[in-house]
């Protein structure tokens, strides 16, 4: 379930790949009403960090951001051939693949020639 | 400027059109290129290394299955990547705080669940990315890095050169901002 039954509506939605999902459990009408006066640090950490993921990718200079900190992508992991058969599996199965690889010409000669 | 962020952006803008056009082939180098980045910041966003896969895993279809909601003027493909996967760790952070006793997620992404009634509160009134847009660049590399990335203090310091001290009060400052704008739009009612 998405965390902000909000961002479903807005156009952010689907620039985030988010889906449809039930309604907020909190809707406005319930919420607290908010004293600046007291708010402590970790409320602020917590608006921050959610305030950002409602954003989705529409987030000012993230990409810029990460240019700057490229270590943040620092490990080097390649698929196993059993992960990348699945992904595989789900792409072919959503119907995503419109055009398949084309033949190596060792496959090409293999299809033409009869087996012996 | 990054020479591995811009082979990754590189990487992502040749993949695309290839990936509109159905390339069976593309979808094999899209999920290679991208698992590795994807991976590492999985982990400081989840703990389990199962889940991490899982995550990344879910992260990779998803976006291929929605790409034509990604538009390449407002961003990178690896930005728009990156988004999906701190929003769809969020969502999982829920789920595994219902399924363990124990603590499985990190601390400061159960500190944004535990205030998301006050936030979600907050946001109908103040305008958060306009903040962000107008943070000086040191400071909203530390915001991103701690609140969207999941990394530590000690970790931001040691990788953009400061004290782990002063990535503190960079944050601060943000949320001194934040408070700030807060005050502005919210009378003393709190109505």
């Amino acid at each position: 379930m998405a965390l902000n039954a909000r961002s479903l509506v807005t156009k952010r939605a689907a620039w985030t790949g988010g889906t449809a999902a039930a309604p907020s459990k909190t809707p406005a009408a319930r919420r607290s009403p908010v004293d600046p006066s007291s708010l402590t640090d970790e409320e602020l950490d917590g608006i921050l960090m959610l305030a950002l993921d409602e954003a989705g990718t529409d987030i000012p200079g993230l990409d810029d951001c990460l240019t700057r900190n490229e270590q943040v992508f620092a490990a080097p992991a390649q698929p196993s051939s059993a992960q990348l058969e699945g992904f595989m599996r789900v792409v072919e199965q959503r119907g995503l693949v419109k055009q398949e690889r084309p033949l190596t010409w060792r496959e090409y000669l293999g299809a033409l020639l009869p087996s012996r | 400027m990054s020479s591995r962020t811009q082979e990754l952006n590189a990487l992502g803008a040749a993949l695309l059109p290839r990936l509109r056009r159905g390339e069976e082939q593309a979808f094999a180098d899209f999920y290679t290129v991208f698992l590795g980045p994807l991976t590492s910041i999985g982990r400081r966003l989840l703990q389990r290394e199962e889940d991490v896969e899982d995550l990344v895993h879910e992260v990779l279809v998803e976006a291929v299955s929605t790409l034509d909601s990604f538009d390449e003027q407002r961003g990178t493909l690896l930005g728009w990547l990156v988004g999906i996967l701190r929003h769809r760790a969020i969502d999982r952070a829920r789920i595994l705080r219902r399924r363990y006793r124990e603590v499985v997620v990190t601390r400061e992404l159960s500190d944004a669940i535990e205030q998301e009634d006050l936030a979600a509160s907050v946001q109908d009134r103040v305008d958060i990315q306009e903040l962000l847009r107008e943070l000086p660049e040191r400071e909203r590399d530390v915001v991103y890095l701690h609140y969207f990335l999941g990394y530590p203090y000690s970790d931001i310091a040691e990788r953009i050169g400061i004290s782990p001290e002063s990535a503190r009060q960079y944050a601060s400052r943000a949320r001194d901002q934040l408070r700030e704008r807060i005050t502005e739009q919210f009378d003393p009612s709190g109505c």
